[in-house]
């Protein structure tokens, strides 16, 4: 108590600044987050209460707990490493040309960037468990065996690790400020998102690595486009100046996003659909519970488009102009919708074709 | 404006080597493809053994199978035995007529568990067809616990999988979430340090 009494009495900040630096309730929008987590949610347990397999006579089948429980806590995850990826590219996005005006902004974005990596690695364990409790239902979960065995669970483990290694160069950067390298953090946290696809579907398909790689590009591309928007609408949607540089260059960002994401989605789901033994194409899409997911979330990518074009070319000339905008409502709105895409992914990973 | 352009080749050139690297292994997602006896089918005589074909090969590991009768009462006999892309367990003998249900689950190549029931029924009163106990021992692996490769030793109707040497894993777990909290509390002390000092 000594020391931040001791540390209180020197500084004397102008009331104009420390006004600006403070944090209240109203200056830390949470509609964002709990827009993105609700849908999220939502989407997620109606998707698995949709696509449960039923019980087979005389099989031991994991309880509601895991049957519902994985699918939130991949959301979790998912969510978590999205968030913490998107906040360690906005000191990117808001560039460092004017520290003095976007370093309070950048100092939390690094503060919450660990916070979320911390969740994710918490996430990734919790789902370690959970996923090798439904390989041995009525049995103590064998996480060994599971990690051993199952290349999802290596994901999982390796994932693990780089939110661990997130959260400890996040400490850093905390520590020692825009010091810490801003590419650094979005690397590792970027690696970290590579493993999370191999616990997903994959085809036995002769370009196997070519929808390999295509997923893990969906995957990248949808977390830095989700979380790039989630760091601006937390973040910055009450500072017009600092908003009016950097969504121009996240508005980039998420053109690119929205094209890889799509493209590379559209084909994985295809290629599933094609590969799957039994089902004819184009009526698996409305007679395989996977087929109709695949269908949810492409109708779910077209309104999040036109969300994104919203705010591109009817919102962004009056953000430039820094004028007064809806931007924070649309902002919430296209993230909800983003959130129910990422409920219906998690669903969409774990769903048998048939 | 050069170093932006070496950035904007290096950056997709290393993505593109991790991804690589990390792509490596094929997995895939099982799909049954037929049975022995088929889903609704009618049956004179029980068969020795059920079969289920998978479009991939099946991982020995974690398959179950099971076999209930008209009575409500099991009539799968031995070890759930993996051959390729089949999967198979013998039927016990005395085996009544009625409505049948073959239940199973395996875990597809990328780790996520197959569920489903195949029904049949059975007209005629009698015996199995064949010798049932052919069906457990035989050229197939037979699925027995991960980690102890030699099969047999496992007694009739045990798990398939049972927990390996897994204590190290759960020290591992505790240690990396307790390392997650310590983050946390680390964090959320510089926090409230920096908020009481702004």
């Amino acid at each position: 108590m000594t020391s931040t009494t001791v540390r209180r009495t020197p500084p004397d900040p102008t009331p104009l600044e420390r006004t600006s630096e403070r944090t209240s309730p109203a200056d830390r929008p949470r509609f964002p987050i709990a827009g993105l987590i609700t849908a999220g949610l939502l989407a997620a347990v109606i998707a698995t209460w949709l696509t449960l397999p039923g019980r087979a006579p005389g099989i031991p089948m994991p309880s509601l707990a895991v049957d519902y429980g994985l699918p939130i806590v991949r959301l979790v995850l998912d969510l978590a490493a999205t968030a913490a990826l998107g906040l360690s590219l906005l000191p990117k996005l808001l560039g460092f040309d004017d520290p003095e005006r976007t370093e309070p902004v950048a100092a939390r974005a690094r503060h919450w960037a660990v916070l979320a990596s911390l969740v994710w690695g918490a996430a990734a364990l919790v789902s370690t468990v959970l996923s090798a409790a439904e390989l041995t239902p009525g049995q103590m979960p064998d996480i060994a065996t599971y990690v051993a065995r199952i290349p999802s669970g290596r994901g999982l483990i390796i994932s693990t690790s780089f939110a661990l290694l997130s959260a400890a160069v996040g400490m850093l950067a905390v520590r020692f400020g825009e010091k810490v390298p801003a590419e650094l953090r979005v690397l590792v946290a970027g690696f970290g998102l590579l493993p999370l696809p191999v616990t997903g579907h994959a085809s036995n398909w002769y370009w196997h690595d070519l929808s390999m790689v295509a997923m893990e590009l969906h995957v990248i591309g949808a977390s830095a486009w989700t979380g790039g928007l989630v760091a601006l609408a937390v973040l910055l949607v009450r500072r017009r100046d600092l908003l009016a540089a950097t969504l121009p260059r996240f508005s980039r960002l998420a053109t690119y996003a929205l094209i890889i994401v799509s493209l590379s989605g559209i084909f994985n789901g295809v290629v599933v659909l094609l590969l799957t033994p039994g089902e004819s194409f184009p009526g698996s899409l409305l007679t395989t519970r996977y087929g109709w997911l695949i269908v949810a979330k492409t109708v779910l990518s077209g309104i999040i488009a036109l969300l994104g074009a919203n705010i591109r070319w009817r919102l962004m000339p009056a953000i430039e102009r820094r004028s007064r905008t809806a931007f924070a409502a649309w902002a919430v709105f296209e993230l909800t919708i983003m959130g129910l895409a990422y409920g219906v992914a998690v669903v969409i990973t774990r769903t048998p074709v048939i | 404006m050069r170093r932006a352009a070496i950035r904007a080749l290096v950056v997709p050139l290393a993505v593109c080597a991790a991804l690589l690297l990390l792509t490596a292994p094929a997995r895939a997602h099982n799909v049954l493809t037929g049975s022995d006896p088929k889903d609704g089918a009618t049956l004179a005589a029980m068969p020795a053994r059920v079969t289920l074909t998978f479009d991939q090969p099946v991982r020995p590991d974690f398959a179950r199978m099971a076999v209930t009768g008209p009575d409500g009462a099991r009539y799968e006999q031995g070890e759930v035995a993996v051959n390729g892309t089949t999967v198979f367990i013998g039927v016990r003998s005395p085996a009544p007529a009625g409505a049948y249900s073959i239940g199973y689950r395996i875990v597809s190549n990328d780790g996520h568990p197959i569920t489903g029931t195949i029904d049949f029924t059975v007209t005629g009163d009698g015996t199995v067809t064949g010798d049932g106990a052919a069906a457990t021992g035989g050229p197939p692996v037979t699925a027995s616990p991960p980690g102890t490769p030699p099969p047999g030793a496992a007694p009739p109707g045990a798990p398939v999988s049972k927990s390996g040497g897994g204590g190290w894993v759960w020290v591992l777990l505790t240690m990396t979430a307790s390392l997650l909290a310590l983050c946390a509390y680390v964090l959320v002390r510089h926090d409230h340090r920096q908020r009481s000092a702004a």
